[in-house]
């Protein structure tokens, strides 16, 4: 029974491809906080992320506006609000305009969102970070994780910073992120009760060989090779601090 | 065979829309009805031109030339395009569209290179599509330039997903497809053809059993090779015909093989460069980053070269021969018609005797595969420094000492041409007849070679597709290029033991090409229509008679059986609707139809299928201005005039505002 237990976790992880996150390149556009770990988010409570960048006065002082779309996974979250962040704001000037995207809360996706100085001739108004771009207001519907991701495909409208500065030939893009996925971060909600791996709401055998099948503090790894969902703490290895955290968590129910 | 029935025919019935006003296409192609880089594909061209015409309304207009008049048409009239205005119809003035196939070689990107790059445009290089997509030359470079296995897939995955967003031209299929040569030739591999052949021999048994008296009469230790194409130019550094490229890498140097691991067809499918006159493939350590002179930051790579090897009059083959090599390439102005170095490195440097470093050129790093670059026939060949000292006149590389026939033998053998370097030399030259090579003795050993070559090889000019064939089947020849005939005729081929049959992946797309200098093709949703009024099913239909086993739908140049394949991205589809939703962004732009009455694409004035904020610079930048006062081609049509009245002003920027986040002409990709 343990060894089918076993397995059926093995398969369910290994039908899933996670991608482990890396810190984005500067100049950057990312999801802030890039990781939430935390069972306190339960059903029905809000949850806010800001699209943040760090481009800043050492990088340029040339950004006049930008735009993101993000999805998320719609048995997770359910996106409620976009407000404008403090980048490109009226209160810097009054040409300063802000297009919320919409929510399709059947797909998990937010459309394009943008801001931007009005001009009818350049040069626009400028500014530069590091700041918002907007906030954005979930509801967590599920109990499990999710990626808040800001999608780079060409298939998808580009997230970018856009700029004008004569030096650089007018307008141009400030960073790119189909160009340069690299400039991009995801953020990682997960509100399950640590050391429920497979997110069924109980801390048992099954968490356990999860962890021993993602066993990767390092090489000679575990049969899986790393898997986020076993990476307890997040901390990018999964080792005997998860291993403890199941321990320490056994049989615990979720509510 | 199992093509034919998976599909059924598609009636075009779908008819134009009467609000199509008529346009005109000129179709130049070869006069040959098959397929092939001097194929007419008439069937399939018959097929577009009726497609086009019912869900369209586009006029497609063929036009049939011979060979070297449509390769002229197509490939060297620059002046056509950098006139400043195309339309001149087309004809001889110039081609709309064309088809022939485009090949990627299994491991190196040196095809997509000089087609792909904006910079790469006639007349420096040979993008004779106009390829002009900034962030397809920003995904491709990045692909080119990382060091990291996992971003170069991802770049080169996006760098598809660009091109069938926004299609340069239309590779319209790829295939499995037959071939043969004679059972006695071993080691010979149909996809790499003769970049390597160093373990190729010729089974004396075998050729004992199964060859005629007439073949036998020739001898077992010579090989014949049945060419299709004369010789143009006999000068290593350019390389016309796939004639000059097999007597480049027969008779010439070259520093990499393209080969195919593990030649014993056909269990391997792996492809590797191999060095040859090079004793390495450069790792990491072999490239350093320095400052060079004029203060720029570049890469330079150490090469270390082989011992031992001689010219065909005897003097020794040093580094001073392939820094010179590689530096004259750089100065012969016309050389660029292949442009396959020149965008790349800054020059060669002798270090020793046997080692030599090549510097690039700013921002091009260590993953421009050097050694893939020069690892083909389209490589390049050694030239005797010794010989060709104090030679300056660059623009007159055509020099007919070693352009004419006599040139074609070097001059220690009669000729006066240079002097060679390669497994053979060439000792006999009849113009548009035969060109008959010998063995160097000693070449293959002191390149560690395996194979037993022949002693002499013969190829043949046979230009003619079907006496080739015969030739073949008849034994007079043991391997042919292009072998073109239908499924039946290789299936026949196959019990006979002096043949050997094989099926294998065509490493080229067969494409329909555009002339995006057009005005009308340079916008992308019309060509986008085109991608979808395209009856594939009907040309799939057509290809058992070219001996194609299976056919797959075309996407890009790269080929299923590249490294670099997108598995992910999926192909168009033939669907006259969409089609004509295509189509309709195209004629909906035009200056007098209300956009209130039609669904876009107002607002992307970029017509990259959104609007978004990439369009705002471009309304901005182009305020006060009327339709044709902004550029138009080739591959940059913009529209930020939104209300079509004829004027970019404040009135369009509601049209903007009110559609952000609209995709055209319907969400999802193409």
């Amino acid at each position: 029974m343990l060894l089918l237990l076993v397995f059926s976790v093995l398969s369910l992880l290994r039908s899933s491809s996670i991608r482990v996150s890396a810190a984005p390149v500067s100049p950057y556009i990312m999801v802030k906080p890039d990781k939430t770990l935390n069972s306190t988010y339960t059903v029905g409570s809000n949850y806010t992320v800001s699209i943040y960048t760090n481009y800043n006065a050492s990088l340029g002082s040339d950004l006049y506006s930008w735009q993101f779309s993000l999805t998320f996974n719609s048995s997770m979250l359910e996106g409620l609000e976009v407000r404008n962040g403090d980048l490109i704001t009226t209160s810097k000037h009054s040409s300063a305009t802000f297009a919320p995207g919409t929510f399709n809360n059947t797909i998990g996706k937010l459309s394009l969102t943008m801001a931007y100085f009005y001009h009818i001739s350049p040069p626009p108004f400028r500014t530069t970070g590091p700041g918002t771009l907007a906030n954005v207001t979930f509801r967590v519907k599920g109990y499990g994780v999710t990626d808040i991701h800001i999608p780079e495909a060409v298939s998808d409208p580009t997230t970018f910073l856009g700029g004008y500065n004569v030096a650089k030939g007018g307008y141009y893009e400030i960073m790119d992120g189909t160009l340069e996925p690299e400039k991009l971060g995801d953020s990682y909600f997960r509100n399950t009760i640590p050391g429920d791996v497979n997110g069924d709401k109980v801390i048992n055998v099954v968490d356990a060989a999860s962890v021993s099948a993602h066993w990767y503090p390092g090489p000679p790894r575990g049969p899986l090779g790393y898997g986020r969902e076993a990476d307890i703490n997040l901390n990018g290895i999964v080792d005997i601090v998860d291993s403890a955290i199941v321990s320490a968590n056994w049989n615990r129910h979720a509510p | 065979m199992l093509l034919a029935s998976a599909f059924v025919t598609i009636l075009n019935v779908a008819p134009a829309k009467a609000v199509y006003p008529p346009i005109t296409l000129y179709l130049v192609g070869n006069t040959a009805p098959g397929p092939g880089y001097y194929g007419g594909y008439v069937p399939i061209c018959d097929l577009i031109k009726t497609s086009l015409k019912n869900i369209l309304n586009i006029d497609v207009q063929i036009v049939r030339y011979d060979t070297a008049t449509w390769e002229s048409i197509i490939w060297t009239l620059p002046n056509v395009y950098h006139n400043g205005s195309y339309g001149r119809g087309g004809g001889k003035d110039g081609w709309d569209l064309t088809i022939f196939e485009w090949w990627v070689n299994p491991n190196n990107y040196l095809w997509v290179d000089e087609m792909a790059y904006s910079y790469n445009l006639l007349p420096q290089g040979w993008n004779i599509m106009s390829y002009n997509d900034s962030r397809a030359d920003v995904l491709y470079n990045r692909a080119q330039t990382t060091l990291d296995p996992v971003k170069h897939k991802q770049y080169m995955w996006k760098w598809q997903e660009e091109w069938m967003s926004n299609p340069p031209s239309l590779p319209l299929y790829y295939e499995d497809t037959y071939t043969a040569r004679s059972s006695f030739v071993n080691n010979y591999d149909e996809t790499s053809w003769l970049y390597d052949i160093s373990q190729l021999n010729i089974n004396v048994t075998k050729f004992n059993e199964v060859a005629p008296a007439a073949r036998k009469a020739i001898g077992s230790d010579t090989l014949i090779y049945a060419i299709v194409e004369k010789v143009q130019n006999a000068f290593p550094l350019v390389v016309w015909t796939y004639t000059e490229e097999a007597v480049n890498v027969l008779t010439r140097g070259m520093l990499y093989l393209n080969s195919r691991e593990n030649l014993a067809y056909p269990s391997s499918g792996k492809y590797i460069v191999k060095p040859n006159i090079a004793t390495k493939i450069p790792t990491a350590s072999d490239w350093t980053q320095f400052t060079d002179t004029d203060g720029k930051s570049k890469w330079k790579v150490r090469i270390p070269i082989k011992s031992g090897l001689l010219w065909t009059d005897g003097v020794e083959f040093n580094a001073t021969d392939v820094a010179y090599t590689y530096n004259t390439m750089l100065k012969i102005p016309d050389f660029t018609a292949y442009g396959d170095y020149n965008f790349m490195l800054d020059r060669a440097e002798v270090v020793d005797r046997y080692t030599v470093d090549f510097v690039y050129k700013p921002g091009m790093g260590p993953d421009y595969d050097f050694a893939g670059y020069n690892a083909h026939g389209w490589g390049l060949a050694m030239l005797p420094e010794h010989q060709m000292r104090g030679w300056t006149d660059y623009a007159n590389w055509a020099h007919t000492a070693w352009n004419g026939a006599q040139g074609v033998k070097p001059v220690s053998q009669g000729g006066t041409g240079l002097e060679q370097l390669g497994p053979y030399y060439v000792s006999a030259y009849s113009a548009n007849q035969y060109i008959e090579m010998t063995k160097v003795p000693g070449y293959a050993s002191t390149l560690g070679w395996t194979g037993t070559l022949p002693t002499k090889w013969i190829l043949k000019f046979i230009p003619d597709d079907g006496t080739r064939i015969l030739a073949l089947d008849n034994v007079e020849v043991d391997m042919i290029e292009y072998p073109i005939a239908d499924v039946a005729t290789w299936q026949a081929m196959i019990p006979q033991p002096q043949h050997r049959v094989s099926i294998y992946n065509y490493p080229a797309s067969h494409v329909l090409w555009f002339n995006n200098r057009n005005t009308i093709l340079s916008n992308k949703y019309v060509r986008l229509a085109i991608a979808h009024a395209i009856p594939y099913p009907n040309i799939f239909n057509v290809l058992p008679a070219w001996g194609v086993e299976q056919a797959y739908p075309g996407k890009t140049f790269v080929t299923p059986w590249h490294d670099s394949f997108d598995t992910s991205l999926g192909n168009y589809i033939y669907d006259p609707a969409k089609a004509q939703m295509y189509m309709d962004m195209y004629w909906n732009s035009k200056v007098g139809v209300d956009p209130a009455t039609y669904p876009g694409p107002f607002g992307d004035h970029n017509l990259n299928g959104y609007v978004d904020l990439l369009d705002y610079p471009v309304w901005v930048n182009n305020r006060g201005k009327t339709p044709g006062q902004w550029p138009s081609y080739p591959m940059n049509t913009i529209d930020p005039d939104n209300n079509n009245d004829g004027a970019v002003d404040i009135l369009d920027f509601p049209y903007w505002s009110a559609r952000v986040g609209q995709r055209y002409p319907y969400a999802g990709a193409w």
